[in-house]
């Protein structure tokens, strides 16, 4: 899945930039926690990849550099979301 | 008063279940459940508690499953890992610019000249180092510390998980004395079991053991073995080049093979190919890896590091082939692949005297063939007396074998 969302962010000059909240499916959810971030390089592009939290569920949110469009990536609603 | 060579101060910093733990760190529900990081065949990483229940890495995701019914098989993804080990590495040069990138969740640091900063401590600069990594990413790593790499490396074994540990070099004969051999990076399920069978079950044994015995039955290895059981390696923290990281050649073989000596006709030969190339790069390197691909294309990889750093085709091909040996090849191949990584410039090296006459050896066959065009001389292994002989000599003329 790959859905393009609306962010709130935060850029900070020492943590760099920090998503807070983003809507999807017309739904805003806050941002309580990232519990992970890592960066992917597809050619000349970069993806910003942030695993957070609102509290109850878990996304991937991803920032195209390239193409200044934030998506989500994948919902997880425990580990059964995850197994192959 | 002759003066004493004051011994180097070597960190190893090794991530903890580094996979299975990024995986945890993203994903909260799974910390503290027994995961794999892998695919529907083989488990390439596992958790800690998923290590508890006795599932290892390499082995395959049915025996893993027997052995732990709850195991939660999680998809890789190297990138995501690899990103975590560029930001880790990263850190690494707030603390000495004398760094060796192992691996993607290993480094050598050695600290001899900077550990002053950190009041004359080694353990002052290792958990400040961990406390960031732990604080940024949420992982552990684990530290050894110790005289030379080798030790470094055993010493970070013994301080997992999440711990610290120094080996001195006035406790290193004790601690080595009663080891299991396995337990030195560089001996691996095969050569321990060669060992065994001589009787050597421990370092101390190894160490006793006659050298000249050694060398007959291994080579060059059998003295380096012998130097390693006394807890001695000259390597240098180096760093890796960051270009051309790696030199490889594969082969698509048309119609397959099932034949391991063919197959080793292809090894023998994409090895000569990747040392001829590593030598003319000016370039020696320490990890050998081969890849097979089955028919039905499941690929798969091996890999062994030494602790010393090669260039002859021979030298590689000795380590292909005793990977290929080990993966236990039963299907037809459809292609082999050979490359030498972990490449340093050969200038930096410290060679071992006994090297020279295979180094001198190698280069006077590098003049020739830059001179009259490749393989005007090249070498034969025993593989190649055993097929053939139209094999041999016409190799690259040979539709099956042409590379």
């Amino acid at each position: 899945m790959r859905k393009e969302i609306r962010v709130g962010v935060i850029c900070d000059p020492r943590k760099g930039v920090i998503p807070v909240w983003f809507v999807f499916m017309g739904e805003k959810y806050k941002i309580k926690d990232i519990t992970y971030r890592w960066v992917v390089r597809k050619g000349v592009n970069y993806t910003d990849h942030y695993s957070v939290s609102d509290g109850e569920n878990q996304f991937e949110i991803v920032y195209d550099r390239l193409n200044a469009k934030w998506m989500i990536e994948n919902i997880y609603n425990g580990y059964d979301s995850i197994i192959p | 008063m002759k003066e004493t060579k004051r011994d180097r101060i070597i960190m190893l910093v090794d991530m903890d279940a580094f996979f299975a733990s990024c995986e945890q760190q993203e994903k909260p529900f799974l910390r503290g459940k027994p995961i794999a990081v892998g695919g529907k065949n083989i488990v390439a990483a596992c958790s800690y508690e998923a290590k508890a229940y006795g599932v290892k890495s390499g082995m395959s995701t049915y025996e893993a499953l027997e052995k732990c019914p709850s195991l939660i098989v999680v998809p890789g993804d190297m990138e995501k890992y690899a990103s975590t080990s560029r930001e880790i590495m990263k850190m690494l040069p707030d603390y000495t610019s004398e760094i060796e990138v192992f691996s993607v969740d290993e480094a050598f640091l050695d600290i001899t000249e900077t550990v002053k900063f950190w009041k004359n401590d080694p353990f002052n600069l290792a958990k400040d180092l961990r406390k960031r990594i732990k604080g940024r990413f949420g992982l552990n790593a684990s530290v050894g510390i110790s005289y030379n790499k080798l030790m470094a490396k055993l010493a970070s074994s013994l301080a997992k998980p999440n711990g610290i540990k120094m080996i001195r070099r006035n406790n290193a004969k004790n601690l080595l004395e009663n080891l299991p051999v396995e337990k030195l990076s560089g001996i691996g399920r095969k050569l321990k079991k060669e060992l065994n069978a001589l009787g050597i079950v421990t370092c101390g044994e190894l160490a006793r053991f006659p050298v000249t015995i050694l060398k007959k039955l291994f080579g060059q290895y059998g003295l380096l073995l012998h130097y390693m059981a006394m807890g001695e390696d000259n390597g240098v923290v180096e760093e890796v080049v960051p270009k051309n990281r790696s030199v490889g050649h594969s082969k698509t073989i048309p119609g397959g093979i099932e034949d391991r000596n063919t197959a080793l006709i292809y090894l023998f030969r994409l090895s000569e190919m990747v040392g001829r190339r590593v030598r003319k790069a000016g370039m020696i390197g320490k990890t050998v890896s081969i890849t097979v691909r089955y028919e039905d294309f499941f690929t798969f990889t091996k890999q062994m590091t030494l602790s010393y750093y090669i260039e002859s085709g021979e030298e590689i091909y000795r380590v292909a082939k005793e990977l290929f040996m080990e993966a236990g090849v039963e299907h037809k191949i459809r292609l082999l692949g050979v490359s030498l990584s972990g490449l340093v410039k050969a200038s930096r090296q410290i060679r071992i005297k006994e090297n020279e006459k295979a180094i001198r050896l190698d280069r006077a066959v590098d003049a020739i063939n830059d001179r009259y065009g490749e393989d005007t001389v090249k070498r034969a292994s025993f593989e190649l007396i055993r097929v053939p002989v139209r094999s041999i000599s016409n190799f690259e003329k040979h539709p099956d074998l042409e590379l």
